[in-house]
């Protein structure tokens, strides 16, 4: 049985696209993984995955987040 | 412009540095899903790797504690945004435990039970403490041997309070359990001692106008408080007394003495039974949980005075709880009772007779300050008790019958004279020098004649003579506390002399 998860993306997709993130994920995991996808607009850009019980983002929302952190943090 | 030896070309070289060694890299965490969500309560499914007291955070930036770990879920109560939450709010475990700021920058501040700064400025606290620490073990503890003066004469006289003890307030309410830990607070003025004061479900005005009182007395420099008021959830009221703790933690492990009220904790039971009966925790005795005695035990455990490999610190807890009728066999009163080191017990029949402090004496004890008392005091108290009891009994007697032989009469006089110099208003502490002064005039028989409405004045009059007589002997008493026969010998003639004066006016 497949894996449920959902997948938040920023923009417009096409299934391609989808296709390519899902086979990441199912090689990640070892096991076939179903993404039901939806659109935030809230991440900018990139994608946030929910599968398993973790939560996978990349997005660029929280890789802005992030880089502020760093631009403060000391060396 | 300022020269401040840099330009903007080594600051924009320096942030191209930065930005080009920046990888980015996606962010995995765990998350769980809020399945149940009602009166701050929620249950969360997913989060299988979180911990007790661990901190949570649900989108919108509200944050809770999880409280029941089970398999599949997690139950947490929330600390702030109780209408954000909904059905399917994700959550996130953060890794930590909840924590609180500490050190030198919360003195004269008030703080919510996470350290949110409740007086409008901004807090910029350098050391962080979990809520939840580990009490002092056996091997890093010393002997109670130094008194915490409160300033007030009942107390310090037979229920002296050492540092490192805790000692509990209990009465009904209106009995002034408050006025005598806030009256604590304001004599540690210029002693070096550190204050908290955690309130615990009170009124917002309560807060307020603690807080007036402690500026007015320039108590604020030296006092912290930490407000979960009656309007907050039942979490942060849950929470204020370990946070208050390790705020007055942080400066014990610095080596200084501290002083921490919680008023009151019969309050906090409430809220943790409340949080208790949303979490469907069975219920005990009076709808309590099971574990309402740890609740409170190793909270008073973490009081301590430290031993000098670690920095000779100390904490003393003065607990309040209140009780209904007189009633201090309830749940509550009698568990603390038996964690705390002793009670003072005050009493509304004495309160409206005009004894104030309102403390039954024969009711309270300290079970372990009498060893941290000091010589002088030790000696002049040594009977105090003795008197007093023997003074109630014969009185409820003397009630029954007319004549009174005068033996009788000689002991109840002496112990109405000395009931009256018990008495003692308001924010008004005497020093210990005064505090042995007064004592060995009530205990030495120089007041039998003076009339009862007049004792106040003969005192007040007392300690004005002996500043100007004999200031050295009172400097020398304040300041070693031993009570040579010579010292002695002074001033009992000292307060001779003016027993004598007082009789002629």
């Amino acid at each position: 049985m497949a894996l449920k998860g959902m997948l938040y993306v920023a923009g417009p997709f096409d299934q391609p696209e989808i296709d390519k993130v899902t086979e990441h994920f199912t090689r990640l995991l070892g096991q076939p993984v179903a993404f039901e996808v939806k659109r935030d607009e809230k991440l900018i850009g990139g994608f946030l995955a929910m599968v398993d019980g973790k939560v996978y983002d990349s997005s660029i929302a929280v890789q802005l987040k992030d880089l502020g952190r760093y631009m403060l943090d000391k060396e | 412009m300022y020269d401040l030896g840099i330009n903007a070309k080594e600051i924009g070289a320096y942030l191209k540095g930065r930005l080009e060694s920046y990888e980015a890299k996606p962010v995995v965490y765990e998350y769980g899903t809020v399945g149940y969500a009602g009166d701050g309560v929620v249950k969360i499914s997913g989060l299988a790797r979180s911990h007790y007291g661990e901190l949570v955070a649900l989108d919108n930036d509200v944050y809770g504690m999880a409280m029941d770990l089970e398999l599949g879920g997690v139950g947490a109560v929330l600390l702030n945004g109780v209408n954000e939450v909904q059905v399917g709010t994700r959550v996130r475990g953060t890794g930590r435990v909840v924590e609180v700021p500490v050190g030198e920058e919360l003195l004269g501040r008030i703080v919510n039970p996470l350290g949110i700064p409740l007086d409008g400025r901004p807090l910029h606290a350098k050391e962080y403490y979990p809520i939840e620490r580990p009490a002092p073990a056996i091997i890093d503890r010393e002997k109670v041997n130094e008194p915490l003066q409160t300033g007030i004469l009942a107390i310090d006289s037979v229920i002296p309070i050492g540092k490192g003890q805790r000692e509990l307030i209990i009465g009904d309410r209106q009995t002034g359990k408050s006025t005598i830990a806030v009256d604590t607070i304001i004599n540690q003025k210029d002693k070096n001692v550190v204050c908290v004061y955690v309130a615990i479900g009170q009124k917002v005005s309560s807060v307020t106008r603690l807080h007036e009182t402690l500026m007015a007395y320039g108590a604020m420099d030296y006092t912290v408080i930490v407000s979960a008021t009656a309007s907050d959830c039942a979490a942060m009221q849950y929470i204020a007394p370990y946070a208050g703790c390790s705020i007055a933690e942080s400066f014990m492990a610095k080596g200084r003495d501290v002083l921490i009220v919680y008023d009151d904790l019969s309050k906090h039971a409430v809220a943790y039974r409340a949080m208790s009966l949303l979490l469907k925790r069975p219920p005990g005795r009076e709808a309590y949980p099971g574990d309402v005695f740890y609740l409170h035990s190793r909270l008073l455990e973490r009081s301590a005075h430290l031993s000098k490999a670690l920095g000779g610190g100390s904490l003393t807890a003065l607990p309040i709880v209140e009780t209904m009728a007189n009633d201090i066999s309830a749940y509550i009163p009698t568990n603390v009772i038996s964690i705390t080191d002793g009670q003072i017990y005050l009493e509304s029949e004495l309160f409206h007779a005009g004894v104030r402090p309102a403390v039954n004496i024969g009711l309270s004890v300290s079970r372990v300050g009498g060893s941290a008392q000091k010589k002088a005091m030790r000696k002049v108290s040594g009977k105090l008790r003795l008197t007093l009891a023997q003074y109630r009994e014969l009185i409820i007697f003397s009630q029954f019958g007319a004549d009174i032989d005068p033996t009788t009469k000689k002991v109840i006089d002496k112990g109405a004279r000395l009931q009256e110099t018990l008495k003692q208003p308001q924010s008004t502490p005497y020093k210990m020098s005064e505090q042995v002064c007064l004592l060995m005039a009530a205990m030495g028989d120089y007041q039998s004649h003076v009339p009862l409405n007049r004792i106040r004045e003969f005192n007040s009059g007392l300690l004005a003579r002996l500043r100007t007589v004999c200031p050295e002997q009172l400097g020398e008493l304040e300041t070693t506390g031993s009570f040579t026969d010579e010292l002695q010998a002074t001033l009992n003639k000292a307060i001779e002399e003016y027993a004598k004066g007082f009789k002629a006016v």
